[in-house]
């Protein structure tokens, strides 16, 4: 019976960035896909940093569909009826090579595994794996429409939920806490008229974050990123925050909420909904990463829990993309050595610790803790917002000057909480 | 007629959506921009001024639903508590509460998330992935 060297489940950005570093080394490589096709069960924000791993895929870059480079990062924080907004716009956001794009998976993961099959991959779609095939203690392949598939390793990148790492008892089911979801629309808009709202020049393109009322001061926020042609615009909430307070509104209400804040509302004014989407995304941060390896088995992507909220920003498709790829190269030297045990599999582990990407985790794994803070999302929104309309208010009579005006706010009270608040600022 | 002509964008983007052919999926997309232009209500959704209702808003998404429903409540567990948050935390909501406090679940607009898996667990859920090919497909993302 035909013997594959490696099955990967899922054609997401891990999948794709694993079999994009086995193409072509001489490994007969299977990738299965539940999905019509690649990207068709993806949803991102969202936006993809090239630099960690512009040089882990040369040649990717040049064609690939990315919709618009970021040359604005927005922050905006909303009280229930105010808000403030911080724009950064830098001249190293404009040169090039680029840091960022916003991304459309289902167009960008789609073209990728068109690149990988005229490099000699096979890819199945439509196809959904049920089970791990076990033998002498190792996993030895998968059970897909009703069929057994032999490898000598599983790469499992089989998404944010990873059943596949559960059957192969790495984890237990997920736990609220360690898990977002994340809704969005795609708002059909006309190039110019983004050009013109956002006041960007050609592809440019816009990230915009939000805190507050957005999530009616649950954890979470919302986000609206610039495509070509369209915009991403969405919240994300906390899942154990949801239910722990019986949160007061249905989550598909929040994001309608949103949409029709007099800050967002003109922005998409005229525009066609184009889809509506729902994924979860990990939130559990260096803690919540499942066990990486075990006997004949890796697992990579958001399997893994590689996604990483650092406060200014959220990432998880470069940590996808990189994982997938040491995931391969360990893959490569377990073939060479002939050993597939957990043992010999652990390196995966070693090269991402050297990596950006256990790096990374490493350094910001207080940040879920801290961020988990509520005031942050019930608080500071409102407290930020009184401030500013006191400051901007010019009355009937005469105008207090501004330091009384502040200090109305800042009371001893209020700053020994900030100050207790600070103290776990300096963990992120 | 224009319930029609939106389970026709729905069916004929499923069905040409290629996995090879670049012309099917360029005459698909070019067809779709087209009716997206000019506007589509799905029968059961409406179209307020700038925003849609939920029914609408999954109306405009590609789903191709299995012969079976791909996930369900555990029998007897209907009116277990840890089964209630998923009424409003389903971003497709799914799931609804009867006057006797039972939920049940439409997967009619299932967009797969496992929001539900995470929240209330697999002790009230039997949860299971559409088989492949089936269920909602992305065509943004």
């Amino acid at each position: 019976m035909e013997k594959f060297d490696t099955i990967i489940v899922g054609a997401g950005l891990a999948g794709l960035g694993c079999a994009w570093t086995l193409a072509g080394q001489g490994l007969e490589v299977l990738v299965l896909e539940r999905g019509d096709y690649p990207g068709a069960k993806n949803l991102s924000g969202g936006r993809l940093y090239v630099n960690p791993v512009r040089n882990l895929f040369p040649g990717l870059w040049d064609q690939a569909p990315l919709e618009r480079f970021i040359v604005h990062e927005g922050v905006t924080v909303m009280a229930k009826e105010r808000s403030l907004t911080l724009d950064y716009a830098g001249n190293e956001l404009r040169a090039e090579p680029r840091q960022s794009y916003s991304v459309l998976r289902s167009r960008f993961d789609r073209w990728m595994a068109e690149r990988l099959e005229e490099k000699g991959v096979m890819l199945l779609p439509k196809t959904r794996v049920d089970d791990l095939i076990r033998e002498n203690g190792k996993i030895a392949g998968v059970i897909a429409g009703g069929d057994d598939l032999r490898a000598d390793a599983v790469i499992a990148c089989d998404g944010v939920l990873s059943l596949l790492a559960e059957k192969a008892g790495l984890h237990p089911p997920g736990k609220p806490e360690d898990f977002a979801v994340g809704i969005k629309e795609i708002v059909g808009l006309d190039a110019n008229v983004i050009n013109d709202r956002f006041s960007l020049d050609g592809n440019e393109g816009t990230a915009r974050l939000y805190i507050g009322e957005v999530t009616k001061g649950l954890f979470g926020g919302g986000f609206l990123y610039t495509n070509k042609e369209s915009l991403s615009l969405g919240i994300v909430i906390g899942i154990h925050d949801f239910t722990g307070k019986g949160g007061a509104a249905e989550v598909p209400a929040l994001l309608d909420a949103f949409k029709s804040r007099p800050e967002i509302a003109p922005l998409v004014k005229g525009g066609t909904t184009l889809e509506y989407g729902a994924h979860m995304i990990p939130e559990g941060g260096y803690k919540g990463l499942t066990p990486l390896s075990g006997a004949g088995i890796m697992v990579a992507g958001d399997a893994a829990g590689f996604a990483l909220n650092m406060g200014f920003t959220v990432r998880g498709m470069e940590y996808a993309l990189a994982s997938g790829h040491f995931a391969a190269k360990a893959l490569l030297k377990a073939k060479v050595a002939g050993d597939f045990s957990a043992g010999a599999l652990s390196a995966y582990r070693g090269m991402l610790e050297e990596s950006f990407v256990l790096r990374d985790f490493m350094n910001f794994r207080e940040t879920p803790t801290v961020l988990s803070n509520p005031r942050f999302f019930n608080h500071y929104p409102e407290f930020i917002g009184n401030i500013m309309k006191d400051l901007y208010e010019i009355p009937a009579g005469p105008k207090e000057r501004i330091y009384p005006t502040l200090r109305k706010h800042l009371t001893i009270g209020e700053l020994w909480a900030m100050f207790r608040d600070t103290k776990g600022v300096m963990k992120i | 007629m224009l319930c029609c002509s939106s389970s026709l964008v729905t069916a004929t983007y499923a069905e040409s959506t290629p996995h090879s052919s670049g012309l099917a999926r360029l005459a698909s997309e070019a067809f779709y921009k087209v009716v997206s232009t000019f506007g589509v209500s799905n029968a059961t959704g409406k179209i307020i001024g700038d925003t849609m209702d939920l029914k609408a808003k999954l109306g405009i998404d590609v789903f191709k639903p299995g012969k079976e429903p791909h996930l369900k409540v555990r029998p007897g567990m209907e009116k277990d508590p840890r089964l209630k948050p998923s009424v409003k935390i389903c971003p497709a909501g799914c799931y609804s509460e009867n006057e006797k406090g039972e939920i049940s679940i439409n997967v009619d607009g299932c967009l797969e998330c496992g929001t539900c898996r995470i929240a209330c667990g697999t002790a009230v859920l039997d949860w299971n992935y559409p088989e492949g090919g089936f269920g909602v497909q992305f065509r943004f993302g």
